[in-house]
């Protein structure tokens, strides 16, 4: 029976590869491409799924095992969705440095697809232009520098003590430390307290609420990019998960007007030498400067710690 | 919409996975990696253990400001995400069309940047797949392959690069400097730091 069954499956791989190479004969446009025109390779493609057979559980795995026996730089066709793979460091030096302004775009996140926030209010996955530029120049000088890093220091510490004791405690009484879920939690509470403030576990309502949201996001965002694969499935991923789509960015924006009108605030009450800032305060002050070299919007700004938020729990670069 | 979000955060088996109990985060996984390989490795942890009770003392905490004093922990740190970059695929858009090695890549398609694969090379990286803390002590720097190659990519590369690095790398230097003083694991069960256990006796201090 089992020999059968893979039998079957050989023959129907087969027939799958014949149609491919009968449709791609047929469908062959010759003439559209100059003379000369040179894809990068492309190993052997399924109809419809294209290389999606290829991927792995683990993706980079699969990728890698892609490299090792195709060579390091692969057109592939993900259904619908076509990209290059680029493995080695030569080929990655070339878009890092000789050719970085070619590629100084990145695709869309899924938290900031039109659908949930609205086009060009990222930073993170900002295509490359003014405003890219200028909250990199933010980030790198003021936000996110080894500057501010250090003024954060003592949170970090603080987080880490926590940590520690919590497992003096459960070490004093002879258990086994589920470490992920500690670690987690440190490397989220230490996150959410340079950014905001505010503890990510534990009593704080906000942050709680910004858990269960950010973790609501990455499953309705994982759905979508699902459904992205497959071109016209998208509409019907769309229409079934409105209600969601509609609701979270909803929720998102009542929370950080929340935490930003609490920020302004404090900021108020503190005036400009206030101590103790963490990136909202920093980024709000940026945000009422008259003078600035831009002006950025509140909406961007909201969008901002929600992808710094997101990638720092899972970076998104 | 992002396809390399979803394939790095979400292994295809496990989308409704949720994030904050079994999914991964990337400076919690970086910080679990570094510890496993310690704790798989020995030699690498007793002598991390010294340099930090040579340069800090017994007295006190581990502090960031020791960490350019130590280059083994560095090396450490470097070496563990070098075999698992916390973000492993990350993406670019061409822009315009142009050749690269060779090759047309036509305007607006999405780059897949696999960092794994660029750090396990065996053309440049000599047993590729072992923790191999040394490679990092040499007088040159090996972050830089010959020709200035980009060979050490953890946090990508270009105008691009992760703008979250320094908040990353602070944190896992303070925790993990701090896990090694304090205390020694042990794994139970599992066969990796992802998802197993890990337990510790603790270190007279």
């Amino acid at each position: 029976m089992a020999a059968m069954t893979a039998i079957q499956y050989v023959i129907a791989l087969f027939v799958l590869w014949f149609i491919t190479v009968f449709l791609q004969y047929i469908f062959k446009r010759p003439g559209k491409k100059p003379a000369g025109y040179c894809p990068p390779p492309s190993p052997p493609t399924l109809p419809l799924i294209g290389h999606l057979h290829l991927l792995t559980p683990v993706a980079y795995k699969g990728f890698h095992a892609l490299n090792n026996k195709y060579g390091p730089l692969l057109y592939l066709r993900l259904a619908t969705y076509p990209a290059v793979l680029v493995s080695s460091a030569p080929v990655a030096t070339e878009i890092f440095k000789a050719q970085d302004v070619h590629f100084a775009s990145r695709i869309k996140s899924p938290f900031e697809d039109n659908l949930l926030f609205g086009s060009s209010t990222s930073f993170f996955n900002a295509p490359y232009g003014d405003y890219w530029k200028f909250m990199k120049k933010i980030c790198m000088t003021e936000l996110l520098g080894s500057s501010q890093m250090k003024k954060l220091k003592n949170v970090r510490h603080e987080e880490v003590v926590r940590f520690l004791s919590k497992m003096l405690e459960i070490g004093q009484k002879n258990d086994v430390a589920d470490l992920s879920a500690e670690v987690l939690t440190l490397a989220n509470n230490a996150t959410c307290r340079m950014i905001m403030s505010a503890r990510c576990s534990g009593e704080d309502n906000q942050a709680d609420q910004c858990r269960g949201l950010v973790s609501e996001s990455f499953d309705l965002a994982a759905k979508l990019a699902v459904c992205n694969l497959f071109g016209p499935l998208k509409r019907i991923g769309t229409w079934y998960l409105r209600k969601k789509i509609a609701a979270v960015p909803k929720r998102y924006d009542e929370l950080f007007e929340n935490i930003l009108v609490e920020h302004e605030e404090k900021a108020k009450r503190g005036g400009p030498h206030m101590e103790n800032k963490d990136l909202m305060d920093i980024l709000l002050e940026v945000y009422h400067d008259k003078n600035a070299e831009m002006r950025i919007t509140r909406k961007q700004m909201k969008t901002f710690f929600l992808v710094i938020f997101l990638s720092s729990i899972s970076l998104l670069h | 919409m992002s396809i390399i979000n979803c394939l790095n955060e979400y292994p295809f088996q496990s989308f409704s996975q949720d994030l904050f109990t079994g999914g991964t985060s990337t400076t919690a996984d970086a910080v679990l990696w570094i510890l496993g390989e310690l704790v798989n490795h020995p030699a690498s942890f007793k002598k991390l253990r010294e340099e930090i009770d040579s340069v800090v003392g017994t007295e006190r905490l581990a502090d960031e400001a020791d960490i350019p004093n130590m280059p083994y922990f560095q090396a450490c740190v470097k070496e563990a995400m070098r075999l698992h970059p916390p973000v492993p695929l990350f993406d670019r858009v061409c822009r315009e069309d142009c050749k690269l090695a060779g090759h047309d890549i036509p305007k607006g398609i999405t780059m897949i940047m696999n960092a794994y694969s660029i750090m396990r090379d065996p053309k440049i990286w000599d047993n590729p797949n072992d923790f191999i803390p040394e490679r990092f002590l040499t007088e040159h720097d090996s972050t830089k392959g010959p020709q200035n190659l980009q060979i050490y990519v953890p946090f990508g590369g270009g105008r691009r690069m992760c703008p979250g690095t320094n908040m990353s790398s602070s944190l896992i230097n303070c925790s993990v400097s701090a896990m090694v003083q304090c205390f020694d694991w042990k794994v139970v069960g599992g066969d990796g730091p992802d998802g197993s256990k890990l337990t510790w006796t603790l270190k007279q201090v």
